[in-house]
């Protein structure tokens, strides 16, 4: 069955419980960290979760892992329950899912060399010998654009975003079929993340992948992804395929985000209209819809009565009282920078490139 | 225009073991009186080392500030004695940081650090100092501000910090504010808050911003005029407008053309091949020579001066404009 979703998420529930006390713990209250987040992946899709800092986005990618247990829920892939998984089941299901994570660095052991690093996972998964898993190694290099030497090297050797490289290299080695990428590109430098985007579009289409894409920047999302799920407080506030989202955001607090983004384009520089405050804390996640507090449209319904995902349009679905009456946010200009002088030097610069790598 | 800081050939080196590592190497700049000057460039470029250079807080050794002179004023501050220069930093020359948490002392209040930047630099009673830092703690918008100025920095959320921070800084009435990517480490709609509030503040203050990030989507924001540093050297200086839609240094280009953005529908992000060179390895003619798609042998063994290629618009690049020559 080629349709089935690589990943179904169904009613996914955590709350970590917050305690007191050195010797007698007592549990004083939940942080409801993830609250009912349902979606799905197909295969070869790539599903980015966005939000904020604290929003669950984070959260939501170990429990698919199962790297945590959900508090409820039900996480299918591939079509079984991970939930039931004994250890040994749980650690072959793993060879097929695997995580990229933010920080490069803190994620490489600093005392394998790269060669090391890429064979461990096909020596837990005891997958071929070693003379094979070293070829594999050589392969996989290869395959993220490092050089076959670099695999009697360490990690400290390496810039960040070759460091990111072999991240991706070892999620790779087992051929899984979905990775979560957990804000992979957030501590690089924009030219280095425009080359890790683009490795991870290729490589997406060379094996078929499954992304997770967990991500803060709706702009780096834009690029990536084929669909996007906004998380709010632990609640998915809008899901939507991606053309539909940026055209027509709906929840307020997509608009919000949006329009907070730095347009590249000093021509573009407006008054915006912006979200005051602060997320409130989890702990004590507002009543009603979460977002109330800093929604510019709020009314009273809004803070007794908590709104359901519903349907807008075929594939996007928003969680708003009001979003049908909401006026059209006007912030998706377009920049005038796409024609012009600064397009025409980008086409040399790209015309350039290619006559170089071709010569 | 009325200028308020000049820097001249300004080189910040700093004796390792494995060699010199020249973090600036002879940059010139000025920045005028109630304008926002945007320093822009990736990691490791020196544009942080040029803002510490300024402020006079590179340690010593390892690290050697030389230039033909740093001009605050008419003042010579790389002259002046190290009291002098106490004297003014926090004064009328302040400074903003990325991490407001580390740069916050978290065993006093944020009320107690405002008063003692306040009666450092004032005669003020530390009543007066604190009837001031209430009244600053107002103007960055922070809501009850006489009930938290008693809150400690661990009570606060990263935005909150930054807005105590902006506060500190401008409790004295700097005639310079330095922010080094003063919007980095927070959320997008803290960001937006606070760039809003620091042009707020320049309109009402009439203070000059010298900004320092990694963000073209910032810059395009907030900056007047634009320097683009690569490698330890300036490689492009305009007005907002003309760096971005006319921008002439091939890696100006390159780092205009990787940005993702939601404003224009592309199929692939343009990418810069390569990685910046380590700072004791430069190449000896234009740095960014090995990455450059249009780099030939002059560009390789001859460094490129900063020219003019259009009335206030400076470039170090031989080949620009590249369209002529592709």
């Amino acid at each position: 069955m080629s349709d089935a979703p690589v990943l179904q998420v169904d009613g996914l529930v955590k709350h970590f419980a917050v305690t007191r006390g050195l010797i007698r713990r007592k549990t004083i209250g939940l942080v409801r960290a993830v609250e009912d987040v349902s979606f799905e992946i197909a295969r070869g899709e790539t599903l980015a979760l966005v939000g904020e800092s604290g929003c669950g986005k984070s959260t939501t990618g170990r429990l698919i892992l199962r790297l945590m247990d959900p508090t409820a829920g039900s996480v299918r892939f591939k079509g079984k329950e991970i939930a039931d998984l004994d250890k040994n089941a749980l650690r072959r299901m793993r060879r097929h899912m695997q995580i990229i994570f933010q920080d490069p660095y803190a994620s490489l052991n600093p005392r394998m060399t790269v060669g090391e690093i890429l064979a461990e996972p096909l020596r837990v998964h005891e997958i071929g010998d070693d003379a094979s898993r070293e070829a594999r190694g050589r392969e996989l290099l290869d395959i993220v654009g490092l050089l076959p030497e670099h695999a009697s090297r360490y990690p400290h050797q390496f810039s960040g975003g070759q460091r990111q490289r072999i991240g991706i290299a070892r999620a790779l080695a087992a051929n899984p079929d979905l990775i979560v990428c957990d804000e992979p590109v957030s501590a690089l430098d924009v030219s280095i993340q425009a080359q890790i985007v683009n490795l991870l579009q290729n490589l997406q289409q060379r094996f078929g992948l499954s992304y997770l894409f967990i991500a803060h920047d709706l702009a780096v999302v834009k690029h990536i992804s084929d669909r996007v799920a906004v998380m709010y407080l632990g609640k998915l506030v809008e899901i939507s395929d991606k053309k539909s989202l940026y055209d027509r955001p709906l929840h307020p607090y997509t608009q919000a985000l949006l329009a907070a983004i730095p347009k590249p384009d000093p021509a573009l520089r407006t008054k915006r209209v912006m979200l005051q405050g602060d997320v409130p804390s989890p702990f004590k996640p507002p009543t009603g819809c979460r977002f109330h507090t800093r929604c510019p449209h709020a009314q009273a319904r809004c803070s007794a009565e908590e709104p359901e995902l519903r349907e807008a349009a075929p594939g996007h679905r928003v969680a708003c009282h009001f979003f049908e009456t909401l006026p059209a946010p006007t912030i998706l200009a377009r920049a005038g920078l796409a024609n012009g002088k600064f397009a025409a030097r980008l086409a040399a610069f790209e015309a350039a490139k290619t006559a170089r790598t071709s010569a | 225009m009325d200028t308020l800081l000049e820097v001249r050939g300004l080189k910040t080196h700093f004796a390792t073991d494995r060699g010199l590592f020249r973090a600036v190497d002879g940059i010139s700049f000025s920045v005028p009186r109630g304008r926002t000057i945007g320093l822009v460039g990736e990691s490791g470029c020196g544009k942080s080392v040029t803002s510490l250079s300024v402020m006079g807080l590179v340690p010593s050794p390892p690290g050697k500030v030389e230039a033909e002179a740093v001009l605050f004023g008419n003042r010579d501050v790389l002259k002046l004695t190290a009291d002098e220069r106490r004297r003014l930093r926090g004064g009328k020359m302040s400074m903003i940081f990325q991490e407001p948490m580390t740069s916050l002392n978290p065993v006093h209040t944020v009320g107690q650090q405002i008063v003692e930047a306040i009666l450092a630099h004032t005669a003020m009673s530390p009543r007066a100092a604190r009837a001031r830092a209430i009244e600053m703690l107002e103007l960055v918008r922070i809501p009850s501000a006489a009930q938290r100025i008693d809150d400690f920095p661990h009570n606060m959320s990263g935005g909150m910090r930054q807005r105590v921070m902006i506060a500190m800084a401008l409790s004295c009435e700097p005639a310079l504010l330095i922010a080094d990517e003063p919007t980095t480490a927070l959320d997008v709609t803290i960001q937006a808050q606070i760039l809003d509030l620091l042009s707020d503040l320049q309109r009402r203050l009439g203070m000059a911003i010298l900004i320092i990030t990694h963000d073209l989507g910032v810059i395009a924001e907030v900056a007047d005029q634009v320097l683009v540093m690569y490698a330890g050297r300036i490689v492009e200086s305009a007005d907002v407008n003309d760096l971005f839609a006319d921008p002439q240094h091939p890696y100006t280009i390159g780092l205009l053309g990787s940005i993702p953005r939601i404003d224009i529908d592309r199929k692939r992000l343009a990418t810069i091949e390569g990685t910046v060179p380590s700072p004791n390895n430069q190449p000896a003619g234009c740095r960014f020579a090995p990455r450059c798609p249009f780099a030939d042998r002059r560009c390789r063994l001859d460094p490129p001066p900063l020219r003019d290629i259009a009335p206030g618009h400076q470039v170090a690049c031989w080949k620009a404009p590249v369209e002529v020559t592709s």
